[in-house]
């Protein structure tokens, strides 16, 4: 019996079966249905003003207090979300569409290809990415989409060396010959056998990586390059608030929960899928 | 070997098989894996294919199954040339030709329940829905399982079970020929004696061709018909099963046949000092050199012409051999033990 | 080992040639033109028009490619559009406060992740745990916010450190170092969390090997188990992780030297990200480039030597 039970976990993703990874997985989730949403329910606008209540600490007006000019910390701190959290995501998938395929190919060609694919990753890793973004920006201006897919196209190079290995292993198995055996086509063969087996490696990556754009476009931010006032930014707020840091330290506290939240869930979310998250070449700035 | 006859050619017919790894220059200084190797089986016999690790046997395995491209050399099936058939131009012939690996954990993809691997092998022919599934109910239970292990996943199974599913996955299509890569070496003794008999009934039940690729001779000696012995790529005797183990010619196939362990300690011991009368010494790392005999760094009755000349193979009595002192072996050498 | 050295050395240059290409491209996708930021907002179009043509700007493509390459090779990357300034002499004014801020932090990362590795290895669980959740905090943190956070402690609170600015070495070294601790701290603080995690792992793993059972069975004292025999096995991915976090760091100023006003590369290239100066943005991506390359250099270099199984290649 205890081998049925065996097959029916091994649905359950391992990173769901430890608390940790429970909290991770959960407060994404909140975090990114509460944000996506907050147009729909914050109690204040975004850029309503009460020049009264200024730089106040939490009160039951105003949950998370409020800023230099009196806006809501609360709205804005959940309106602020939604944008990273897309712009994250979008990077993501540039990122594996990209790295994926070459990662496929060059994990079934081996040799020559592996070794012209593996050439070209090595060479835009060696990219230093904060300063190749900035560059991005002030040429192409600051459009936060183009500038995140562009990024991911750094990350994809980081994702092909290390899921590379993954792949190659993955092809070891011999259940591949067989499918090749029966006649089955190159890209079937990847899409329902090598895929699948690397199923867990990327999605710690996927949570990695997002975890690690949602620190890029707050960083951005904090440069200056968010959306651009009224609208809230984490990075911006968390500006706002060094700059109030004088005579209202309470404004840092809520304006880093986001991005931390989000970095952590991500992260932890990772690592209980059993592997310690290590980026070569990416790395939260 | 005779050439093919029109009307019932070989199951397979390999001529001349060379196979290198890799490209390049390289490459070609390297010895080939496989070097000119000819061999025929026909329908419904079993060709057992002997060597030790890194004999090209299991290359010789992958360049039929279309796994590994043959740098010169024609492959045969059924009188069909598919020397160069893509593994999707194989779909249609893949019917004919399928396999059985040696590992059973690697072969069968554990996220996939049994009914799902062998639908899948099914569906590329064109069966698909309840008929995959009776199909793959009635293939189960010929190799001997419950029709139930359909809806269950590979962890559920023994080593010797997964063999079994190994096996309806290349039954499952009807074939005619099957390349089976080692596939009782990585079982436990008694399970081995129970694949060993299912394969062995399924061939007469289905009129199978095998190609058995093994390293030991006492599991070869039970199925095969005729066994071809490889050394470094290259065929060094080849004939009936009987001839080849009860009378080696070639040194080496003499070393094979010693080094075969028995289940008696009284008898082990003889053999040991039979064995270690040989003095065949054991695989160097060094290649050896390509005019002469690839045996002659290890061959105790090398002389100056078996590395100068490398042997053709030659029939004495009722087996190839390619030794150019193949008439003394058994005659005056090996010493008798004493 | 000669070929060695040529390949990477090959590779490096690739490098440095793929991001002039693409930062080239970047600049040359855009309806902005250097005449225009040159002049700013009150420039009529035709006088940007006049202003590009001096530039070379409307020349073809390939031309001012094949044209910014050769000068690039010859570190020429010409003058800034906002202060007229020639970027060569600006950014090597600036490397060394980024150079500074990054091998500064490298160093203390190493050293305190290396130590808080050890002890979660050697020590019990809870110790181990401590560090695993210290590590897991301090990589999902934004380092902007942390440097805030050090900033309203250390310079606010406490007024032991300045908050912001630059001091040079030749100002005197007990005032550069105090202009650079909080921002060699803050970015340190990551790069710890990542070798602690690599050292930690590299530990346990030595300590589980055969050897060190002989060495425990033959009665080697405990602290000559650890701190000579798995400390040493254990010291090569360190040094490697160590080289992956300098570029990193390096990388990581950009955002620090802007909230601490250190005048480093970073800086400029946000000066440049704002201000659309083409020459420098393209100046400072050669350069960090450079600087990565180089480093990996000689990371591979110092690999092959330390590691006695790479010797042969």
């Amino acid at each position: 019996m205890s081998s049925i039970r065996q097959a029916k976990q091994q649905r359950i993703p391992a990173f769901l079966r430890s608390w940790g990874g429970v909290f991770g997985a959960g407060w994404l989730i909140f975090m990114f249905l509460a944000s996506i949403t907050a147009r729909w329910w914050r109690p204040y606008d975004v850029a309503e003003q009460d020049l009264i209540a200024r730089l106040q600490g939490p009160s039951s007006e105003y949950w998370l207090g409020t800023d230099a000019v009196g806006r809501d910390l609360f709205s804005r701190v959940f309106t602020a979300g939604a944008l990273p959290l897309q712009a994250s995501a979008v990077m993501v998938l540039v990122a594996f569409g990209i790295g994926l395929p070459l990662i496929l190919i060059a994990a079934e060609r081996g040799g020559r290809v592996e070794e012209a694919i593996g050439r070209f990753a090595e060479t835009i890793m060696s990219l230093p990415s904060t300063v190749i973004l900035l560059a991005a920006i002030g040429a192409i201006g600051n459009r936060i989409y183009p500038v995140m897919m562009i990024f991911g196209l750094l990350v994809s190079a980081a994702l092909y060396r290390i899921l590379i290995g993954v792949a190659k292993s993955s092809r070891q198995h011999l259940y591949i010959d067989a499918a090749r055996v029966d006649g089955m086509g190159s890209i079937r063969v990847n899409l329902a056998h090598v895929l699948p087996s690397m199923a867990r490696p990327i999605a710690v990556q996927a949570a990695i990586v997002y975890a690690i754009g949602l620190l890029i476009i707050n960083g951005l931010a904090f440069l200056g390059f968010g959306p651009g006032e009224p609208q809230p930014s984490w990075g911006f707020m968390i500006k706002d608030a060094s700059d109030n840091i004088f005579n209202s330290p309470w404004m840092m506290v809520p304006s880093r929960r986001r991005p931390l939240a989000h970095g952590h869930g991500g992260e932890c979310a990772g690592r209980c899928a059993g592997r310690t998250p290590r980026h070569p070449g990416v790395h939260p700035p | 070997m005779t050439t093919t006859v029109q009307s019932n050619p070989p199951a397979i017919e390999v001529r001349d098989l060379v196979v290198r790894y890799g490209g390049g220059r390289r490459a070609m200084k390297t010895p080939p894996a496989v070097d000119g190797v000819c061999f025929d089986i026909a329908p419904g016999e079993t060709l057992g294919l002997v060597g030790e690790s890194g004999s090209g046997k299991s290359t010789i395995g992958k360049a039929l199954l279309g796994l590994q491209p043959p740098t010169e050399g024609t492959i045969w099936l059924h009188g069909k040339d598919v020397t160069t058939a893509s593994l999707k131009e194989r779909r249609t012939l893949a019917s004919e030709l399928r396999v059985v690996f040696q590992d059973p954990y690697s072969s069968l993809n554990p996220a996939r329940r049994i009914g799902q691997t062998l639908a899948e092998s099914l569906r590329l022919i064109g069966i698909k829905g309840d008929a995959a599934r009776a199909r793959a109910i009635t293939t189960l239970e010929s190799v001997g399982l419950p029709s139930d292990s359909i809806d269950r996943f590979p962890s559920q199974f023994s080593g010797g079970q997964r063999q079994r599913i190994a096996i309806a996955r290349a039954l499952v299509r009807d074939p005619n020929v099957l390349v089976l890569d080692e596939p009782v070496s990585a079982l436990d003794l008694s399970t081995q004696a129970q694949v060993l008999n299912l394969l062995a009934d399924l061939r007469d039940e289905h009129k199978l061709a095998y190609l058995f690729i093994a390293h030991d001779l006492g599991v070869v000696r039970f199925l095969a018909h005729r066994v071809v012995v490889l050394y470094r790529g290259q065929v060094m005797e080849s004939g009936p099963v009987e001839d080849v183990t009860s009378r080696p010619r070639h040194p080496y196939s003499v070393a094979l046949t010693a080094a075969a362990p028995v289940p008696r300690p009284a008898e082990q011991i003889d053999r040991r000092a039979h064995r270690e009368a040989l003095s065949v010494g054991s695989a160097s790392t060094a290649p050896p050199d390509p005019k002469g005999c690839p045996f002659a760094s290890r061959c105790p009755l090398a002389d100056g012409q078996c590395h100068a000349e490398r042997p053709m193979l030659r029939l004495i009595g009722g087996q190839r051999v390619a030794c150019h002192h193949a008439e003394q072996v058994g005659v005056t050498w090996p010493p008798p033990p004493n | 080992m000669p070929l060695y050295i040529a390949k990477r050395l090959a590779i490096g240059v690739g490098t440095i040639w793929a991001a002039f290409t693409l930062t080239f491209l970047l600049v040359h996708s855009t309806d902005n033109s250097p005449g225009a930021v040159r002049l700013g907002m009150g420039a009529t179009p035709e006088e940007v028009e006049v202003e590009n043509e001096r530039l070379g700007w409307n020349r073809p493509l390939l031309t001012q490619y094949a044209d910014d390459l050769g000068k690039m090779v010859r570190l020429d990357f010409g003058q800034s559009l906002i202060n007229r300034g020639d970027v060569r002499d600006q950014l090597s004014d600036r490397l060394p406060v980024t150079a500074s801020i990054s091998v500064l932090a490298t160093l203390l990362a190493g050293i305190v992740g290396t130590a808080l590795g050890v002890v979660a290895a050697v020590r019990g669980r809870g110790t181990a745990k401590a560090v695993n959740a210290f590590s897991g905090f301090s990589l999902s943190i934004p380092s902007f916010w942390l440097g805030v956070v050090l900033v309203y402690f250390f310079a606010i609170r406490l007024d032991l450190l300045p908050a912001t600015g630059y001091s040079r070495f030749s100002e005197g070294v007990g005032s550069w170092l105090q202009s650079l601790a909080l921002p060699v701290i803050t970015l340190a603080i990551g790069g710890a969390a990542v070798v602690a995690r690599m050292a930690a792992s590299g530990m346990r793993e030595a300590l589980a090997r055969e050897y060190i059972t002989t060495l425990r069975a033959i009665g080697t004292p405990e602290w000559r188990i650890r701190y000579i025999h798995a400390l040493r096995a254990a010291s090569l991915p360190v040094v490697g992780a160590l080289g992956v976090q300098f570029i990193v760091l390096f990388g990581g100023s950009v955002i620090i030297e802007n909230l601490f006003a250190l005048p480093g590369i970073g800086q400029a290239a946000l000066f440049g990200a704002t201000g659309n100066d083409f020459p420098i943005l393209i100046g400072v991506v050669v350069m960090s480039t450079a600087v990565v390359v180089i480093t990996n250099l000689v990371l591979d270099l110092l690999t092959a030597v330390l590691d006695p199984k790479l010797r042969t290649r």
